[in-house]
C-alpha cells in the first residue's frame, strides 16, 4: 500500500491511542505539542511540503494529537523533514514543530523503524567517532595537501559515554 | 581584543568530501591572525543522529564541549550543523539543570563534565564578531568589484532562532556583509533563506534535489556569476550535485559554487591554487579568469 493510499484509509476507533500525545509531550522538544491549533503555517512554509505529495507537518501534528500512533510512527513521511526549523521559527503557538517531528522519529526508531542511512551513521559513530567512514585515501590525501592529521576520535570513550543510551545499544546489536 | 585562538572543529562532512572548504578556511584564518588548535579527540557533533536518538546527540555534543572546557578554549566550526548543534546544546544544558545532570551522568563514564564555560562559534561569527570587518576590509588587497554573486546561508547557523540567536533568520545579513567586504556585489534573489535539501539525501533524493534545483533556478534568474556558501552540506548540494540536477531536470546552470573563504582568499590576494579551486566540481575558470586579470594593489 502506498503512503497516499494508507492516508486515505478510514480511521478506525481501535487505532486511536488517546495517551500517545502525552507520551510525545513528555519528551524533550515535544512539550508544546498540545499548543498547536492547526493553523497550517508550518505546512505552508515547509520547503519539503512544496515538493512532496505526502509530507505535511500540520497533518503529522494532528495525527499525534489524535493518537494515530501506528500510522504516524510507521509512516515514511516523518523521515522527510530536513530539520531546517522554518516551521519552528514561524509557529505562532511556539510548538517547535520540527522538534515534535524529531520526537516522533525517535519513538519510531526505538521501535526499530530506522531508515538505513541512520543505522550506518550510528554504527560509524560507535566505531570511529564520526558519522561517515572517512576513506583511507582521503586521509592520505590530507597529508599530501599539507593538512593536519584528522582528529582520531576516541571510540572507546565514546562508547563508554553512550553505553546507557537505549538506541545506541540496539543499533550496536543489529550491526553485529 | 580577545585572543584569536580556537579549537578547530571539523565535523564529519568536511574531511569526508569537502576539503576545499577546510583548505581555504585555514589559509584565510591564518592570514587574518587567527590561531587554530587541533583537538585530537573531538567526535561527531551529534546532529546526524538527532533524528534517531536525541539523547545520543546531546551526549555527543556535550562530550565535545566538555573536552573544549578542559582545554579552556572556544570552538570554531566551519559547518553550520556542527556550530548550531554545539551552540544549541550548550544553551540547553546551561539553562536546564535537570537535563545537564542527566547528560553529565553519561559523560562521567569517560571522566568528563559539562560546565558551560566555553562557546562554540561558526567561522562567519568569528570573522564578524572577533576578527572584525575592519580588519577583513584592510586585508583585502584585490577588491572583487568585477563580480556579482549570490549567497546561501546554512539553516542551522540561523534556526531555531531562540537557541542559536545569531543574525535574523528571516533576513540574514552577515554573509552578505562578508561578501561585500571582498568588494563583490551580493545579489538578492527569490526564496533566499530556503533550505538546500541536503538532509533529505538518502531518505528521498528526488525531493532533496528538487529543493536545490528550485534555488539554482532563482539564482540563475538574477544572473549571479557564482553562489557563495558557508556550509559543507549546502556546497555538496549545489556543487557536487549540480550536474546531477542538470541531467535529472533537463536544466543548464553552470553556476560555480565557492566556499566563502575561497572568495575572501582571492580578495586577499591569495592565488587560486592555494585556495583549492581545483577541488570544485563546477567549472569556475570563467570567474577566476575575471578575477585574476586584475592585479592586486599591494
Amino acid at each position: 500500500m502506498t503512503e497516499q493510499e494508507q492516508k486515505q484509509k478510514p480511521i478506525q476507533a481501535s487505532e486511536i491511542d488517546p495517551k500517545f500525545k502525552y507520551e510525545v509531550a513528555k519528551m524533550h522538544g515535544g512539550e508544546k505539542l498540545m499548543h498547536c491549533f492547526q493553523c497550517g503555517t508550518c505546512t505552508s512554509d515547509c520547503p519539503v511540503a512544496r515538493f512532496s505529495e505526502t509530507y505535511r507537518p500540520r497533518q503529522i501534528i494532528r495525527m499525534a494529537h489524535l493518537g494515530l500512533k501506528d500510522r504516524v510512527l510507521k509512516s515514511d513521511t516523518i523521515w522527510l523533514c530536513t530539520a531546517c526549523f522554518t516551521c519552528t521559527d514561524r509557529c505562532p503557538q511556539d510548538v517547535e514543530v520540527a522538534s515534535v517531528i524529531r520526537v516522533l522519529r525517535n519513538i519510531a526508531a526505538e521501535q526499530g523503524n530506522v531508515p538505513q542511512v541512520f543505522k550506518e551513521e550510528a554504527a560509524s559513530v560507535l566505531e570511529s567517532g564520526y558519522a561517515y567512514r572517512i576513506p583511507e585515501l582521503r586521509l592520505k590525501k590530507r597529508q599530501s595537501l599539507g593538512l593536519p592529521p584528522l582528529p582520531k576520535g576516541n571510540p572507546e570513550s565514546i562508547r563508554k559515554t553512550l553505553h546507557d543510551v537505549n538506541l545506541m545499544k540496539c543499533i550496536e546489536k543489529k550491526s553485529d | 581584543m580577545a585572543e584569536l585562538k580556537y579549537l578547530m572543529f571539523l565535523g564529519c562532512a568536511i574531511p569526508y568530501r569537502v576539503s576545499a572548504y577546510e583548505i581555504s578556511a585555514r589559509k584565510v584564518l591564518q592570514k587574518l591572525g587567527v590561531e587554530l588548535v587541533e583537538m585530537p579527540e573531538f567526535n561527531c557533533c551529534g546532529l546526524p543522529l538527532d533524528p534517531v536518538s536525541h539523547e545520543t546527540m546531546l551526549v555527543l555534543a556535550a562530550r565535545n564541549l566538555a573536552m573544549a572546557e578542559q582545554k579552556g578554549l572556544n570552538i570554531i566550526a566551519l559547518c553550520p550543523g556542527c556550530a548550531g548543534t554545539l551552540k544549541k546544546v550548550s544553551k540547553m544544558l546551561k539553562e536546564d539543570r535537570a537535563l545537564r545532570e542527566e547528560i553529565n551522568k553519561h559523560l562521567k563514564e569517560a571522566g568528563l563534565e559539562f560546565k558551560g564555560t566555553v562557546n562554540a562559534k561558526h567561522i562567519m561569527q568569528v570573522l564578524t564578531e572577533d576578527v572584525g570587518l575592519d580588519k577583513i576590509k584592510k586585508a583585502v588587497v584585490k577588491p572583487l568589484t568585477m563580480i556579482k554573486v549570490a549567497e546561501h546561508n546554512g539553516c542551522h547557523i540561523l534556526r531555531p532562532k531562540k537557541y542559536i540567536g545569531f543574525d535574523d533568520p528571516e533576513d540574514p545579513q552577515t554573509l552578505k556583509t562578508l561578501i561585500e567586504a571582498t568588494g563583490a556585489t551580493c545579489l538578492d534573489y527569490l526564496d533566499e533563506t530556503e533550505c538546500c535539501g541536503a538532509p533529505s539525501v538518502g531518505v528521498n533524493d528526488k525531493i532533496a534535489l528538487q529543493l536545490a534545483r528550485d534555488k539554482l533556478n532563482h539564482i540563475k534568474k538574477v544572473e549571479a556569476q557564482a553562489l557563495i556558501t558557508i556550509c559543507p552540506f549546502c556546497h555538496i548540494m549545489y556543487d557536487t550535485n549540480e550536474l546531477r540536477i542538470e541531467k535529472m531536470f533537463n536544466e543548464v546552470y553552470g553556476i560555480p559554487v565557492l566556499h566563502y573563504p575561497q572568495l575572501l582568499g582571492l580578495a586577499m590576494g591569495l592565488p587560486p591554487e592555494e585556495l583549492a579551486f581545483n577541488e570544485l566540481r563546477v567549472d569556475c575558470s570563467k570567474i577566476l579568469g575575471q578575477v585574476c586579470e586584475v592585479k592586486a594593489y599591494a
